[in-house]
């Protein structure tokens, strides 16, 4: 099989199939710097184009643009806290504050070196697994398929920061969004108000865009500063990024690993792996642990993970013929026209070399793409100088521009708005709103797949081998985490015994009050009057903001 | 202020005016029957009424940039997705501004079938504001998975523990329950997959062991296991003839269609409501699996030219290559797409009302929403 590979790198090493590997790469990046454009609306603009080519260079094309589009979507994430692609949310999480922070070049540095990694151990995996994909994925039934969405849905817990009940609750709205249009095991309509706009229900990016990016952007308004509020740092740090991957590389692993692994099973959706990886990522790391606070760490485990992702929806592509999403139904249609029929053909001797230089092309690819985005950073990374007033009114266009993309229809305005509204009074009372997203990911598949393994298997489901281990491995996590918060809530106690401490967190505390004063200034004075030393703080912030202003 | 309101007044009265004055016809100072004249240096949109996920989508980025040699004046085309709405946003919004013959609609059987049943929330009349130019077929196949012990279509009936799983059971997965439906052999339904990939991996891991899949799916993938004996092929949808009946798949010409089997099993050709509903769906689904619109009110030399480039391009060399690499079957023009055509522009409507009934009774699907 070495020898095969050896003999496939020869196929791509010729300047014709470089240059339209080269093209992918740039498509691909353009989609997932662009927020809202998808990666379905590249292949689909490619479909006239690869109709007659040779497959190698089909594939350059094809794969290139595939390797890299989660890769360009990590400038918007970080930069401006709007996903550039369904699947890269995660990254918002830290690597957003560590823009504000003024680490931009820090966090961009980090994810890309992790983004080329996780796409190389991608690759790596989908060399690997060649001939045992067919066994794995065929273990995934209906009844593991909801294990694993259970499994993700408890992620909301971990995801909450401390306040489970909170938690929950936006995860139940989340789940609730979802079920808006055609329901999935019956041609009922819910919630649909007889607007034939709501039939296919609330579009992903549309959540995304809404629970994410609108709160931020008003915030930034209403702070009236620039993204980065410390600007010294912003292009300086991607060297130091790119330590802290190599530095935290059993994060890069891990994150591959579970990007690769779950991306091969059909059934479970890259956004939910992004999450997944995400929130392995936080609960593995127990030393200071800062996530959702601007940890590099929290950048790292996912941006290797959506790499790592796309080498695994390759797997069920090419073994089965059976496409991941609508990306890779039109990359296996591309593949038709030009003669290559997916299957489990695709490893034996004649379709062999094909099947390599996909993998080639998916490693090649990424370290191109890589490189393309560091060379980059610093010249786009500049965007967090801008001071708000200038940069905010052009961003709110770009999310509603992303926002319309995703069906053109007056609709996904109204729906991003509403949802950013209700994410804004989310942030202000802080609640978690990442459960909201998780929730409106997962609902859908919890759903259909239980409705699935009863009708089949009624309940015996349970007792299925798989389902099983994923049953303990869920009690064991949730009974682990219990036990271990009550040592630590009881270590507080004494804690707070001895300093007299409020039980409300001195720092979220004040934070939680001074962006509820600043959103409902009508309160502002009144707030004042009552009490002195809150009027004390605003006026300390004031005067910060009046230093940040540049004039 | 007031004279500042009624300033506006005058500038809207005036933009209106402008307006108008542009929406004139014949403003164009070339002949108006040359067709060379009309489209020549325009671009032609294609509104798809769904998203860029395969299927339709594929089909007309491939067959749009064919189209434009065989229109005089040659014009180029430009493939435009606007999903929503179980497509019926997507064809409205066509519709809006469609008179100008600049811009055509390929919808698919779930546009079709939703205008059947005359959904309110079209904003156009399908009974008249629309004229077919042509339409990709699709023809489908049922199988079962050789560990049914099922060896030849007539072991149907005989065959215990067979299950079919679906998506949600709405209009486009209708036309093949019905045929369960009229050959009335054991078969368990189960719905909520979320893909046609996740029933095929269900299929796999034997959750599955009876389908239906289009032509080309069969084609790409599970023929291959056909070989191999894992699959035994039973019977087809079939497609309509002229005279409205159905009749085999050229395709799959040894295999037997659904009211065939019928007749084989039971003895006789089906010939209740159900089989009437079945043809109607078939034409729906089959012939006219994927059509092409033009609005009725566009001008008579762009229609003209329009029904004549997709029949000069049905004959062409090339598009034959296509239909041998990809399609499988020959485009549907001419008499036949106006019969077929008929099914959505004046349908049935007892069908109709049979076929709701049963949608509801059978399934809590409502179909007239």
């Amino acid at each position: 099989m070495i020898d095969a590979a050896l003999e496939a790198l020869t196929f791509i090493f010729t300047f014709e199939r470089l240059a339209w590997m080269t093209l992918g790469v740039l498509i691909g990046l353009f989609l997932g710097v662009v927020p809202g454009i998808g990666g379905a609306v590249g292949m689909s603009l490619l479909i006239p184009v690869v109709y007659g080519m040779d497959p190698y260079s089909g594939i350059a094309l094809m794969i290139g643009m595939i390797a890299v589009m989660q890769t360009g979507d990590t400038f918007t994430a970080v930069l401006i806290g709007v996903p550039g692609s369904a699947g890269g949310q995660a990254t918002i999480m830290d690597g957003y504050p560590m823009a504000r922070r003024g680490e931009a070049g820090r966090a961009l540095g980090a994810a890309f070196l992790a983004s080329m990694l996780g796409g190389i151990l991608g690759a790596i995996f989908l060399f690997a697994i060649i001939p045992l994909a067919r066994p794995i994925i065929l273990s995934f039934a209906s009844p593991e398929l909801f294990m694993m969405a259970i499994i993700g849905l408890s992620l909301v817990a971990l995801l909450s920061k401390g306040a489970p009940l909170k938690g929950a609750l936006a995860g139940v709205l989340g789940m609730l969004i979802s079920t808006v249009g055609l329901a999935p095991s019956t041609a009922d309509l819910r919630f649909t108000f007889d607007s034939p706009y709501l039939y296919s229900g609330v579009g992903l990016i549309l959540v995304a865009l809404g629970v994410f990016a609108i709160p931020e952007l008003v915030e930034l308004m209403v702070e009236n500063k620039r993204i980065a509020r410390d600007g010294a740092k912003v292009t300086a740090g991607i060297g130091q990024g790119m330590r802290d991957t190599i530095r935290n590389w059993r994060l890069v692993i891990q994150g591959s690993a579970i990007g690769s692994f779950l991306g091969m099973i059909p059934g479970i959706a890259g956004p939910v792996i992004n999450w997944l990886c995400y929130g392995a990522a936080s609960s593995t790391v127990r030393k200071d642990n800062r996530f959702g606070q601007g940890d590099v760490r929290g950048v790292i485990g996912p941006e290797a993970g959506n790499n790592a992702t796309e080498g695994g929806h390759l797997v069920p592509v090419l073994m089965f013929g059976i496409p991941a999403g609508a990306t890779s139904a039109i990359l296996l249609g591309g593949l038709a026209l030009m003669g290559v029929n997916a299957g489990p053909s695709m490893v034996e001797d004649e379709n062999l070399p094909i099947t390599l230089s996909i993998v080639w092309t998916l490693a090649i690819a990424n370290v191109l793409g890589t490189a393309l985005c560091i060379l980059l950073a610093t010249p786009i990374s500049k965007i967090a100088f801008i001071p708000a007033r200038r940069a905010a009114p052009f961003l709110i266009a770009v999310v509603l521009l992303a926002a319309f993309q995703s069906t053109r229809q007056w609709g996904d305005l109204l729906v991003v708005m509403g949802l950013g509204l209700i994410a804004f009074v989310m942030k202000q009372l802080q609640w978690p709103r990442v459960p909201l997203l998780v929730g409106f990911v997962l609902g859908p598949a919890a759903e259909r797949y239980f409705t699935i393994s009863t009708s089949v298997y009624g309940w015996d489901w349970i007792f299925r081998p798989g389902v099983l281990m994923m049953l303990t491995l869920l009690v064991g996590g949730i009974v682990y985490s219990a036990l271990r918060k009550s040592r630590r809530s009881r270590l507080r106690e004494i804690n707070q015994v001895e300093l007299g401490e409020a039980t409300v967190d001195p720092d979220t505390g004040r934070r939680s009050i001074v962006n509820l004063a600043r959103s409902a200034r009508a309160n502002y004075s009144r707030d004042r009057r009552l009490d002195p030393k809150l009027d004390r703080r605003l006026e300390s912030d004031e005067k910060r903001d009046d230093l940040d202003e540049p004039r | 202020m007031k004279s500042k309101i009624s300033s506006l007044l005058a500038l809207s009265v005036v933009s209106a005016l402008t307006l108008a004055g542009c929406a004139q016809p014949g403003s164009d100072t070339a002949d108006p029957a040359d067709p060379a004249a009309f489209f020549a240096g325009k671009t032609i949109e294609i509104i798809l009424p769904f998203d860029a996920d395969g299927g339709t989508d594929i089909t007309a980025r491939l067959i749009a940039p064919m189209l434009s040699k065989y229109i005089p004046g040659n014009p180029s085309f430009q493939v435009v997705n606007r999903p929503g709405g179980n497509s019926i946003l997507g064809s409205n919004e066509w519709a809006r501004d469609a008179e100008d013959g600049l811009s055509l609609l390929w919808s698919s059987n779930t546009t079709s079938l939703e205008a059947a049943f005359g959904n309110p929330a079209f904003e156009f009349d399908w009974s008249e504001d629309v004229l077919p130019l042509a339409a990709v077929p699709t023809g489908s196949i049922m199988f079962a998975n050789s560990t049914t012990g099922i060896k030849a279509p007539q072991d149907l009936w005989e065959a215990e523990g067979l299950r079919y799983g679906g998506l949600s059971p709405d209009g486009g997965l209708m036309v093949q329950l019905l045929s369960y439906h009229i050959l009335d052999f054991p078969l368990d339904e189960v719905f909520g997959y979320e893909s046609q990939s996740a029933t095929r991996i269900a299929f796999e891991q034997g959750e599955l062991n009876f389908d239906g899949q289009s032509t080309a799916a069969y084609l790409s993938s599970t023929a291959e296991k056909e070989a191999a004996g894992e699959v035994v092929p039973l019977y087809t949808k079939g497609f309509m003839d002229d005279e409205g009946e159905i009749v085999r798949d050229p395709m799959f010409p040894d295999l037997m269609t659904t009211p065939e089997l019928y007749e084989a099993h039971f003895g006789e050709w089906p010939s209740s409501d159900a089989y009437e509903a079945y043809k109607f769906l078939t034409a729906l689904s089959s012939d006219l699996s994927k059509p092409v619109w033009v609005h009725s009110d566009a001008p008579q030399v762009a229609i003209d030219a329009y029904r004549k480039a997709f029949v000069d391009m049905a004959e062409s060399d090339e598009f034959k290559e296509l239909v041998d690499d990809e399609l499988g079957y020959d485009l549907v023009v001419g008499a036949r797409l106006d019969e077929a055509a008929k099914m959505v522009t004046d349908p049935p409507q007892e069908t109709l009302d049979w076929l709701r009934d049963f949608a509801l009774e059978e399934y809590g699907t409502d179909l007239n929403r």
